[in-house]
């Protein structure tokens, strides 16, 4: 258990990078760079969690009841919210893209620059 | 370069990568064991000093209000962005079939499912943000939520929400407005910009947290036009192609 979650980060960080290398259309590139960006969520909960600790929120428990960090959550939830409107931004380019070009494959489109 | 030539210069950085961030990982303390003294004093100071019992809220909207603001900017950026860019030589001839539009899958039923579902969605969305600063929730969950109500208006059958772009964007920059203002409240009733400048209230009551649950409101007003703009321009394409 001692590592386990910082080992998951790194792998989906490491498979979401092979994905957006070996893409062949934006939308998948996209939801690659997704997949890399939720590695973070991993991490930065795992480095938060504490085992057997209860979530911060004091509405039914006494506020000397040991909590996971609150930290780390406010941060993903930072995190979630950059990623949905970058995946959102980068969604409306590839529209543009495939009106301009015709083609939403990453290699297509550089070769039509060449 | 050819896909086979970067398939090969990949492997070796990645597995270097790879191998990198499970050396950094043995240096990070074990996990289970977390809990950062500023997390420490977040959690069992700020029911107390600011009556929400919800404390991620709180660092949200409190401690770290500031960052907060930035976020909002980040979030309005992208939305008029994606606006920007979406904003097409379409002309406006696609009104008049925006308000026909009907989504290309459909099953039976689905107009009227879609159409009984908006108003418990608005509902759930207004909980969310309300209670945001008592229970896990607030302004962002809330907003996104809210904004799932349009996809579901849209479900319905009813394209006229694509025409009601200008009003969002207004609504988008008055909830950003609206944090930015209650942070120069304050400035002006307190000492610094996003001090918590009301009282702290009773814990677990729906008026306590002080300026928090405003703050929750204005980016739950904020991020459900934002979404909504996002969602409308993105289904206005499909639109623009099937009118083709």
């Amino acid at each position: 258990m001692s590592g386990l979650p910082y080992l998951v980060a790194a792998w989906l960080l490491v498979a979401g990078v092979y994905g957006m290398v070996t893409s062949r259309h934006l939308v998948h590139l996209i939801v690659c760079l997704t997949v890399a960006q939720s590695s973070t969520y991993v991490l930065l909960l795992a480095v938060g969690y504490r085992a057997g600790a209860a979530a911060p929120v004091f509405k039914s428990q006494p506020t000397s009841t040991p909590v996971v960090d609150p930290i780390v959550q406010t941060l993903t939830l930072t995190d979630v919210v950059v990623e949905a409107t970058v995946a959102a931004l980068l969604l409306a380019l590839t529209v543009q893209v495939k009106k301009r070009f015709g083609t939403v494959d990453p290699d297509k489109l550089a070769a039509m620059r060449d | 370069m050819s896909r086979r030539a970067r398939g090969l210069l990949f492997l070796p950085i990645a597995g270097a990568a790879l191998a990198g961030l499970i050396a950094a990982c043995t240096g990070l303390p074990d996990a289970g064991s977390g809990a950062s003294a500023y997390g420490h004093f977040a959690a069992s100071q700020m029911v107390d000093k600011r009556g929400t019992t919800d404390v991620v809220s709180a660092v949200t909207f409190d401690l770290r209000a500031f960052d907060t603001l930035g976020e909002e900017f980040i979030l309005f950026a992208a939305a008029a962005a994606c606006a920007l860019v979406l904003r097409v030589l379409a002309g406006r001839d696609v009104d008049a079939r925006r308000e026909q539009h009907a989504p290309a899958i459909a099953f039976a039923g689905m107009h009227a499912l879609a159409a009984w579902l908006v108003a418990p969605t608005i509902v759930l969305a207004a909980y969310i943000t309300s209670h945001g600063h008592i229970t896990p929730g607030g302004g962002f969950q809330g907003g996104v939520i809210a904004a799932t109500a349009s996809l579901l208006v849209f479900a319905a059958g009813h394209g006229a929400i694509a025409r009601s772009v200008a009003a969002l964007e207004v609504t988008e920059a008055l909830g950003a407005g609206a944090f930015a203002l209650l942070g120069v409240g304050g400035l002006v009733f307190a000492t610094a910009a996003f001090a918590n400048f009301l009282g702290p209230g009773t814990p677990g009551d729906l008026l306590s947290g002080g300026t928090i649950p405003l703050l929750n409101v204005a980016v739950g007003i904020e991020v459900a036009a934002a979404f909504t703009l996002i969602f409308v321009e993105l289904l206005e394409q499909a639109l623009v192609r099937d009118a083709g």
